[in-house]
């Protein structure tokens, strides 16, 4: 059953698979505006699906010593550290180009036990004109931004379109499973993700499922008894939000324009477009920057999009050349 | 414990430094340390400067540094950062140092441990580690070990004048500040008029 849209563009992905009534699409709506960066989504993650430890490698990255999502890390959070305000917020470190304390002057050269007050927070003040040569141009503007990233459990998997063992499947939520049992590990899966996402797990013989290609499940075990994803429950922020992807992307587009209304002009929603090139992600993000400062492609196009054109196109050749073989035997005859 | 301004050597110890948690481990790390989930999340030992200071101090991002006061020197790794920023107390330019306190001998991940740095003292009030705040002085490298180590420490402690049972009483702020100094720069340590 292939349909027009069944390897780009909208789609209800697991009606389109073949489901008779399914319930709901389920996803994630990452609003990384109020991500605080405490990892607790790696951890429950971990605990839960007994994903082992995938090194202890300081990276230098922030605080974040994970790095990408990988076959051992199914959800990643990112420390970006950059010089720019935080939204309208005042980050407290705009004062000059150093940070004054406004503390007492002691003057012991007075003699006289004298304790001055400077008024704090201006670069009119005497005693610091001589700082104005130390400083940098800029002004030490700050802010910090975390993002917690997971498989997109994209309408059009290209991971699941190129498995030939089927061992990777559309559930009745939409989501997007690799059944670990029947993975053989031959990674067509691996390059086929626009995002990075799908990796074979590496690490030493007698780790569970080495070799195996891994990523999120969005839970399906605890989908089914009706539990919340466990990195949605660890969340204390709620920035990770699990629900029915048509009213989470209505949440988010009005938690945007909350942010526009606020002054945060730079918020923007990632991967909530039924229309982009993966027909839109069951998983999609609320960021306050470029996607490619988060590490996201800017303009993912599912992998498979253009196999029916490709296929044509070979057998179009085929034919032609068979054709050609044709006429020449027909030729010698004469 | 180290010699502060108004006090003579005080430039032995030039910046200024304290400790804090990290959110992946708990306490020093002795449970923590121990868990794959939570090690892998923070797994070594470092200190956090300002790129200000690792100019001046030759740092170079995720390469070793040690950090020294008159008790231990204890390494990480630099982490060069511009959430430090450099402080203005008193007309001068005081430079940050940060480091988290998880790290021991035990577990998955091992390092250095912060409160070596610091005096074996609590504070009355809590009966707690007083607050972890302090002056030090830092380099990059490894720091050395075993009787290198203490020898390497006593320069310091030399240098600063802190390595006898002589010390000057602290007083920074308020009446006597004066005179304190004062008697600090003839005597060399020999003040005790303030409090203390």
């Amino acid at each position: 059953m292939i349909g027009r849209n069944s390897l780009f563009g909208p789609v209800d992905p697991a009606a389109e698979t073949g489901y008779d009534d399914p319930p709901s699409r389920k996803g994630f709506f990452t609003d990384t505006s109020v991500c605080i960066g405490c990892k607790a989504c790696e951890v429950a993650c971990k605990e839960w699906n007994e994903v082992p430890d995938d090194g202890f490698n300081l990276l230098g990255m922030s605080y974040d010593n994970t790095g990408a999502l990988g076959g051992s890390t199914w959800r990643h959070v990112a420390f970006i550290e950059q010089r720019k305000p935080l939204g309208a917020q005042e980050p407290g470190m705009r004062g000059g180009p150093t940070v004054d304390l406004g503390m007492p002057m002691v003057t012991p050269a007075a003699g006289a036990n004298e304790v001055q007050l400077p008024d704090s927070g201006t670069d009119d003040d005497k005693p610091f004109e001589t700082l104005a040569a130390l400083a940098p141009q800029e002004p030490p503007d700050f802010r910090w931004l975390m993002s917690s990233d997971v498989c997109k459990h994209c309408t059009h998997a290209a991971c699941l379109d190129v498995c030939p063992t089927g061992s990777l499947f559309r559930t009745e939520f939409g989501t997007v499973v690799v059944q670990d049992d029947i993975c053989n590990g031959c990674g067509y899966c691996v390059p086929a993700c626009p995002y990075g996402v799908i990796e074979r797990r590496e690490g030493d013989k007698g780790t569970k499922n080495v070799g195996i290609a891994q990523k999120c499940t969005l839970c399906y075990d605890r989908l089914d008894s009706g539990q919340r994803p466990a990195c949605a429950q660890a969340c204390p922020t709620e920035s990770i939000q699990f629900g029915d992807v048509d009213e989470l992307r209505e949440r988010a587009s009005a938690r945007v324009e909350k942010l526009h209304e606020a002054g945060v002009m730079d918020a923007r929603l990632y991967g909530n477009d039924p229309e982009d090139g993966i027909g839109g992600a069951g998983a999609f993000f609320l960021l306050l920057d470029e996607p490619e400062v988060y590490g996201f492609p800017p303009d993912p196009v599912v992998t498979t999009r253009d196999l029916p054109q490709m296929f044509n196109r070979a057998g179009a050749a085929a034919l032609t050349l068979f054709a050609g073989a044709v006429v020449s035997f027909l030729g010698r005859r004469r | 414990m180290n010699p502060s301004p108004p006090e003579q050597n005080s430039e032995v110890f030039p910046y200024v430094f304290t400790t804090s948690r990290l959110t992946e481990h708990h306490t020093a790390g002795g449970m923590s340390r121990y868990l794959q989930y939570l090690s892998e999340l923070q797994p070594e030992m470092f200190v956090e400067v300002s790129p200000e200071l690792a100019a001046e101090r030759g740092l170079e991002h995720m390469a070793w540094c040690h950090v020294i006061t008159a008790r231990s020197a204890v390494e990480g790794k630099v982490m060069v950062t511009e959430r430090l920023s450099p402080l203005r107390i008193e007309g001068r330019v005081v430079h940050q140092v940060w480091l988290p306190y998880h790290w021991g001998a035990g577990g998955m991940v091992t390092g250095d441990s912060a409160n070596d740095l610091f005096g074996i003292s609590l504070d009355p009030n809590v009966l707690i580690q007083e607050s972890k705040v302090g002056t030090c002085d830092v380099r990059p490298g490894r720091r050395p070990t075993g009787a290198a180590l203490l020898d390497y420490v006593a320069g310091y402690q030399n240098r600063a004048g802190v390595d006898t049972d002589r010390h000057a009483s602290i007083v920074t702020a308020g009446p006597g500040v004066a005179a304190s100094a004062q008697s600090n720069h003839e005597g060399n340590g020999h003040a005790g008029s303030g409090d203390s």
